[in-house]
């Protein structure tokens, strides 16, 4: 009886426990009260959601993305078209082609309390990752990197220069706000549900086997363009949805939101928490936005008798990543899931306070070696 | 000159050399084989300094050389003549020679050495401005020996210098590393082709999988075993 | 005015050649260090922008040490990036490299965001002399333009001769081969890799200088834009290989400055979206680039000519 129910708690521990997280986050949010905190809030949220989207693609397969906001950006720009009121349309969209405009105009799709728009947006950011990941699945390493980024740039491209459906550089107007932090969190606890799952499943499986490796994993039949292509597109799935959630959150976006600062900080967040777990990105994104929010509030209010001079938050995110990528490139949780609460050892800590281990950290000798700098004291040992 | 005392090398999880001890005397002719995966090819890169061991130790003229860069250990001596060949494909022959002699500074002596490799091979001489990838297979194998050899290594390891040669390039292979033997080079040959190597070599081991040796001793002593070919062949 | 169609032609081109030679040289050291250490590297933008700036503040210098300083400042800037950032993570993967260039390129934009006050906007004052255009035959040129394809030709030039008649440049060229091989025939791994990165920052410079005479405004991301272009001529060209990603850049930059001029204004704005598209294509289609693409050709038709002579062996 016992040993069933342990069985199944087990399975389910690691979402819950980071749903637990995230609806606390809300909750002490919600009643503190400040908008600026707020804010933050379901930024971190938004973000995570990407992180999550990556997680599955990124995390799973090994092969880095730099494009999955472009999915974000196809989410948010669908949804706000297909809910934004006839009108505003009217002005707003005045040169759209007429394909289009046969169906995006009568579109208002705000049942639910936006709950359909939010679908419908993430819907087409399937479609898209649907089709640019036949080609990227084909990719690896710095290939795909490249290939990625193509992506994140192209769409960028497009979004500026096409302004009958984009409105171009400018923002836009009349997205009705339908997202709240509580509606976020449910989206953002289904989306971890899903990731966790497809880590789990069977599929998830063969595709980190082979990104352990992929010619072992391919002698044993795992298809591994195919298993890529599932991952991509569902990723894009959930970045679509976390675009459409921005898209009725903030109202009022641009161009400027899905490029490389948020695919920048999405990055950071999964490696620094570690790629290959769900639990990774989590940990990774709080972490990040603690760093983030302390050194922003540093920027704003200062400390003792200086402020930190205006952009010190994003220079030590940035850094944040270098040293995650030099000292422990498998990131803050090594890739492991949470543990469950009968597998905690806190044996360390007691081995930590008695002086039995250091730090982990490489000490000032290995540091100095690293960059190449012990041969100027002693004589040269070689340089491996 | 060259001990290596209990070697073990590992990829991640798996042992691909255990405990492997051998050794070569100045002036010998030391012959290495086994079957594929039987850990030739990793001993050599571990001694060259591309691979780290996991333990044991490797001394050159007594001095432990573990840990030392592959261009610091090329400079005391040791030059690797690899699996593959690994030709420079886009270097003519000419260029592919010269980065041979990259750690020398003495240049009336890489010259003069020069002169000699391609009196050696004067095919070489022949295609001195024809990209390395354009030769044949038993031409890369000449310029390949001739690169290690530019850099006066006192020591010649070569890994399958015959493989995928047509028989009779096989042939001059064996001759080169008999002549430059008995010139005075010492040699530490790897190699699949048991029979030849034990003909040419002073003095050979036969390895088993995960680096063991399964015998050693000189070209006489082995003949004398009788059925050597057929334990050699039988170890799988 | 009402000029001949054969001169906006050409007036067209020779706008166009300028502008591709500048991608040409980045696109080139990009390809440098891609090849001897598989980095792609997204931070060689923050060294134009890091010339931008010195050049801005040394302004008033004069140009000699004006063009001295940004040099000095590019080249130290793109050794202590191997320094500080690569060389500690030498033996990681390529993908863990292209995530450190993009951090790197982050924190050096925000560094300058937090040290330059960007709400003052800033422009390298342009020398009129450089940049009037004067007529030749029917086409407008400026001193500029002119300085621009000299600059680019020399070096070209100089790198070919470096890479092919120098010691380090033999090493170069072997490490972009094959850098295990290279270590093991002798070449110090720190020193090839430290003079790649010396070599992209003396480019970086040249480009910077040239760029910023022309273009003016210094930005914390005014080397994103460039890199990104570069990055896809690079591509295109193939990046292994350095005549074939100079090449890539080049047309490439070429192709862009013509589509733009020619285009109808709606598409315009499109062309660079298109090349990024065409990028994503090639890496499945054809991931060695262009070049590796003539050269597998060439060597078809070798074959089927060695065929057809034909003795039967």
């Amino acid at each position: 009886m016992i040993k069933s129910f342990e069985r199944y708690a087990r399975i389910v521990w690691t979402p819950f426990f980071l749903s637990i997280l995230l609806v606390i986050t809300w909750v002490v949010v919600e009643l503190n009260g400040d908008i600026f905190y707020q804010n933050e809030a379901e930024k971190l949220f938004l973000r995570l959601m990407i992180v999550i989207g990556l997680q599955i693609f990124s995390g799973n397969s090994g092969v880095l993305s730099f494009g999955q906001v472009a999915f974000m950006a196809v989410g948010a720009y669908m949804s706000a078209l297909l809910t934004i009121p006839l009108e505003i349309k009217k002005f707003t969209f005045l040169s759209m082609p007429e394909v289009m405009k046969s169906w995006v105009f009568p579109a208002h799709l705000n049942e639910w309390n936006g709950t359909t728009g939010t679908l419908a947006g993430a819907g087409f950011a399937i479609l898209f990752a649907a089709v640019f990941g036949i080609p990227i699945v084909r990719l690896i390493g710095v290939a795909a990197g490249i290939g990625t980024i193509a992506i994140l740039v192209a769409m960028n491209v497009f979004i500026q220069q096409t302004s009958s459906i984009t409105r171009g550089t400018s923002t836009q107007i009349g997205v009705p706000q339908t997202t709240t932090l509580g509606s976020t969190v449910i989206w953002l606890v289904i989306a971890i549900v899903i990731a966790y799952a497809f880590r789990q499943s069977r599929l998830g499986l063969r595709l980190r086997a082979s990104r352990e490796n992929e010619r072992a994993a391919k002698s044993v039949g795992v298809n591994i363009a195919k298993e890529r292509y599932l991952a991509f597109v569902l990723s894009g799935f959930i970045c679509g949805l976390g675009g459409a959630l921005y898209a009725h959150y903030f109202i009022s976006f641009s161009y400027l939101d899905f490029y490389f600062d948020l695919t920048f900080i999405t990055i950071a967040m999964l490696v620094v928490g570690g790629m290959g777990s769900v639990s990774g990105g989590v940990i990774g994104a709080y972490f990040l936005t603690f760093i983030y929010v302390a050194f922003q509030r540093l920027e704003v209010n200062g400390l003792f008798d200086g402020k930190a001079p205006s952009g010190t938050a994003d220079l030590v995110l940035a850094l944040a990543l270098l040293l995650t990528l030099i000292y422990r490139p498998k990131g803050i949780t090594g890739g492991k899931e949470i543990p469950f609460p009968t597998d905690w050892s806190f044996r360390w800590v007691g081995r930590l306070l008695r002086g039995e281990i250091r730090p982990k950290a490489h000490s000032l000798s290995e540091g100095l070696k690293v960059l190449g700098l012990d041969r100027l004291s002693s004589k040269d040992k070689g340089q491996r | 000159m060259l001990e290596v005392n209990e070697l073990s090398v590992s990829y991640g999880r798996i042992n691909a050399v255990q405990a492997l001890t051998i050794s070569v005397a100045e002036g010998e002719f030391v012959g290495l084989v086994g079957h594929n995966g039987a850990g030739k090819s990793t001993t050599l890169l571990t001694v060259t300094g591309t691979l780290r061991p996991a333990g044991g130790d490797v001394l050159f003229d007594g001095k432990s050389i573990v840990g030392l860069a592959p261009d610091e250990i090329l400079r005391r001596g040791i030059a690797l003549v690899p699996e593959g060949r690994r030709i420079f494909g886009r270097l003519s022959v000419g260029e592919n020679l010269k980065i041979g002699a990259t750690t020398r500074k003495d240049k009336k002596g890489v010259e003069e050495d020069m002169r000699k490799i391609l009196d050696r091979f004067p095919v070489l001489q022949r295609y001195w401005n024809k990209s390395g990838a354009k030769l044949s297979g038993g031409e890369q194998q000449m310029l390949a020996i001739g690169r290690a050899l530019l850099s006066r290594p006192r020591l010649l390891l070569l890994d399958e210098p015959t493989l995928g040669l047509a028989p009779l390039m096989v042939d001059r292979v064996f001759e080169i590393l008999d002549d430059l033997h008995k010139e005075g080079t010492t040699i530490l040959l790897v190699e699949q082709n048991a029979a030849r190597t034990i003909e040419v070599a002073d003095r050979t081991y036969v390895l088993r999988s995960g680096g063991r040796i399964q015998f050693q001793g000189t070209s006489e002593e082995l003949a004398k075993m009788g059925d050597f070919e057929t334990a050699y062949i039988g170890m799988g | 005015m009402i000029v001949g169609s054969a001169s906006v032609v050409i007036q067209y081109i020779l706008d166009s050649i300028a502008n591709g030679s500048l991608y040409a040289l980045m696109a080139l050291s990009l390809s440098l260090l891609f090849g001897v250490m598989g980095l792609m590297n997204f931070a060689y933008g923050e060294l134009i922008m890091s010339g931008a700036f010195t050049m801005y503040y040394t302004h008033s210098w004069g140009p000699v040490g004006m063009i001295a300083m940004t040099v000095i400042v590019v080249v130290v800037m793109s050794l202590l990036m191997e320094l500080l950032a690569f060389r500690p993570l030498r033996k990681a993967g390529p993908s863990t490299l292209l995530i450190t260039s993009f951090a790197l390129s982050i924190a050096l934009q925000k560094l300058a965001y937090m040290t330059t006050n960007p709400g003052i906007p800033k422009t390298v004052r342009p020398y009129p002399w450089l940049t009037q255009q004067f007529e030749v035959s029917g086409v407008l040129m400026s001193r500029l333009e002119v300085i621009i394809w000299v600059m680019t030709i020399v070096l070209l030039v100089g790198m070919t001769l470096l890479l092919k008649r120098t010691a380090l440049g033999i090493q170069l060229r072997a490490s972009t081969e094959d850098f295990r091989m290279s270590q093991l025939v002798g070449v110090k791994a720190n020193r090839v890799i430290s003079s790649a990165f010396a070599i992209t920052g003396l480019l970086a410079s040249v480009v910077t200088v040239l760029f910023m005479l022309g273009h003016g405004d210094v930005r914390p991301n005014v080397g994103q834009g460039p890199v990104l272009v570069a990055f896809v001529g690079g591509v295109i060209g193939g990046l292994g290989s350095l005549p074939g990603a100079a090449l890539g850049g080049f047309v490439l930059g070429l192709v862009l400055n013509i589509l733009q001029a020619t285009l109808p204004r709606s598409l315009q704005g499109h062309t660079t979206m298109f090349a990024f598209l065409g990028v994503i294509a090639i890496l499945v289609l054809q991931p060695g680039g262009m070049i590796v693409s003539i050269r597998k050709l060439r060597r078809k038709r070798d074959q089927a000519a060695a065929l057809s002579e034909g003795a039967p062996s």
